[in-house]
């Protein structure tokens, strides 16, 4: 049994591009292993090799170098794709077949027959609360109801390891939250987790890591709570019976003055000391002091600038 | 392994069914199919003493086209479309073998084919009793050789569809079919031949078609005439040598074909 779950080892992949058909590098020496039993989200900008990373993981295509495995074993050999479901980022549908003959066609492919595998059809059906549209013609389905379908199809074979690229995307709030609770559910049970999202909050609930992907390489992985996010000030909330002593420790001296009679200014971390020691003094009531550090999305951005500069 | 790979192919030969069934051109070809061997029986009226030979030739012909003509509608896009549509994408997430998707292909067109010939057999068969044709085991003979051809055609379709696109796969079957049925004039002009660069030419072509005229009892059919042992073993084995060497072939440049 291998160590990871899912393993890129030095990865490039290419594809012919122009009138001379000259390789366009998509994923350069991608290196990234998943651990079993755990959650990672990939993220990274439109065009950053993100959905070519989970097809190689899939073994749907094969890497021009480097290796792909699946628990060890290389991702393009059929049998290692046996406990993989993948839910692709738009769901290739037949467009004559309905939705029970898809998912029924989903689970014999996975090597499921007979009794087990019409109950197991009805149980996703329902678990995605599709029962009602079982018969309908996969062309009729609506967006959403699609991509619960796509969720349907990789969850059909009751697979170790999910392979999820957008997996909210075309969701309404409440799908979004009920898929969530799924993947966590999910990953509890010691199901693998490997997704793709634009939607980074989607990210930080359900992964364990996190790994940044820019121009084919992986910039970054961690957890999101090591990601170091500098401190950049306060968000102080208070109440001083002369407002204008607040200025002196505003960023640009800029004071809100709110309706309740309190102001809110920002505060630069060299500022704290005084603010605090004005409020010992009793010149100034602090009714709150809140860090302010940079969103992950500006972080995210930084990072993938600083690993260009260092290329 | 096997059981697996059999519920694979299952499964994409039953889709491969489905599509084809609720696919309206595909019900209309086998519906003028029909049409033209009940026509037969307008044209069978416009001789004079000689009916019940124009039925039989006439549904014999019409077999054979509509078998040609299905292969080439139902194998044109059996790849092509997969991974045009991307729908490849999905059974090969699968542990499915490449070899497993092309089989279940083959087995699904089969079943198509099958459905279409058994219909239209019976049809042309009722239609020769009702006209008090007399019917002889030449007659089932060539039938299920006219049904061998459609395999045949369905394999080497499927080997076409392997790397090419659909309008080049219906050249190449096309020509295979028609020069399939020539082969033994073409070995026969190749031995007439003066030059030695048509000689090669023609002999090359003969070696490397299969012979289709070696799976046409339709004569011995019509005129009820025995059939010697020995033809039909060789016929057997041009079918089953040929279908294996199609098959394999898909099957060799389809495994190494990138589908991105």
């Amino acid at each position: 049994m291998s160590e990871f779950a899912l393993e890129w080892r030095s990865v490039s992949f290419a594809v012919p591009h122009g009138f001379w058909m000259r390789p366009k590098t998509i994923i350069d020496g991608l290196d990234l292993a998943v651990a079993p039993g755990s959650a990672v989200g990939l993220v990274g900008p439109n065009g950053a090799g993100k959905t070519t990373t989970l097809k190689l993981g899939a073994g749907l295509i094969h890497p021009g170098s480097g290796r792909v495995l699946i628990n060890g074993e290389p991702a393009t050999k059929s049998q290692s794709r046996r406990r993989l479901g993948l839910l692709t980022e738009t769901q290739y549908v037949y467009p004559h077949l309905r939705l029970k003959e898809w998912l029924t066609m989903a689970a014999a492919l996975s090597g499921w027959k007979g009794l087990p595998r019409r109950k197991r059809v009805e149980e996703v059906l329902e678990r995605m609360e599709l029962t009602g549209q079982a018969d309908q013609a996969m062309r009729t389905l609506s967006k959403g109801q699609t991509q619960r379908a796509g969720l349907a199809q990789a969850f059909v074979h009751e697979p170790d390891i999910l392979l999820l690229d957008e997996p909210m995307s075309g969701l309404d709030p409440f799908w979004r939250f009920r898929i969530q609770q799924m993947l966590m559910q999910y990953k509890s049970s010691g199901g693998t987790l490997f997704f793709s999202s634009h939607i980074l909050s989607d990210v930080e609930r359900i992964s364990d890591q996190v790994a940044l992907i820019s121009d084919g390489a992986i910039r970054w992985k961690g957890r999101l709570s090591d990601m170091p996010r500098r401190l950049t000030g306060y968000e102080v909330r208070c109440r001083a019976q002369n407002p204008s002593v607040l200025k002196k420790f505003a960023r640009n001296s800029r004071v809100e003055l709110q309706p309740d009679g309190a102001c809110v200014l920002s505060v630069d971390p060299e500022q704290k000391e005084a603010l605090l020691n004005a409020c010992a003094a009793g010149h100034v009531a602090i009714e709150s002091l809140r860090p302010i550090r940079p969103q992950i999305e500006e972080v995210l951005f930084e990072f993938n600038l600083l690993a260009k500069e260092k290329d | 392994m096997l059981r697996l790979a059999l519920i694979q192919m299952r499964a994409i030969a039953v889709n491969v069914w489905r599509a084809s069934v609720r696919d309206r051109i595909l019900l209309i070809l086998w519906a003028s199919a029909l049409l033209c061997i009940l026509f037969s029986l307008v044209l069978g009226k416009m001789t004079i003493g000689n009916e019940e030979s124009v039925l039989q030739t006439a549904g014999f012909w019409v077999m054979g086209i509509w078998g040609l003509v299905s292969v080439l509608y139902l194998g044109s896009n059996i790849v092509r479309q997969e991974i045009y549509q991307k729908t490849i994408y999905f059974i090969l997430s699968r542990p499915v073998h490449r070899t497993s998707f092309l089989l279940g292909k083959f087995f699904g067109m089969i079943i198509v084919l099958a459905s279409l010939f058994f219909i239209l057999a019976l049809c042309w068969l009722l239609l020769l009793l009702s006209k008090g044709v007399p019917l002889n085991a030449g007659h089932l003979i060539a039938l299920a050789f006219i049904f061998g051809e459609w395999v045949l055609l369905a394999s080497f379709s499927l080997f076409f569809a392997a790397f090419t696109s659909p309008l080049l796969h219906n050249f190449f079957l096309v020509g295979l079919s028609f020069l399939g049925h020539w082969s033994r004039d073409l070995y026969l002009f190749s031995e007439n031949a003066h030059s030695a660069i048509a000689k090669t030419l023609l002999s090359a072509i003969y070696h490397v078609l299969p012979n289709l005229d070696a799976l046409n009892f339709r004569q011995a059919a019509l005129y009820n005439e025995p059939i010697d042992a020995g033809l039909l073993i060789t016929a057997g084995a041009v079918l089953l040598a040929w279908m294996l060497t199609a098959l394999v072939g898909a099957h060799l440049i389809f495994s190494r074909r990138r589908l991105l």
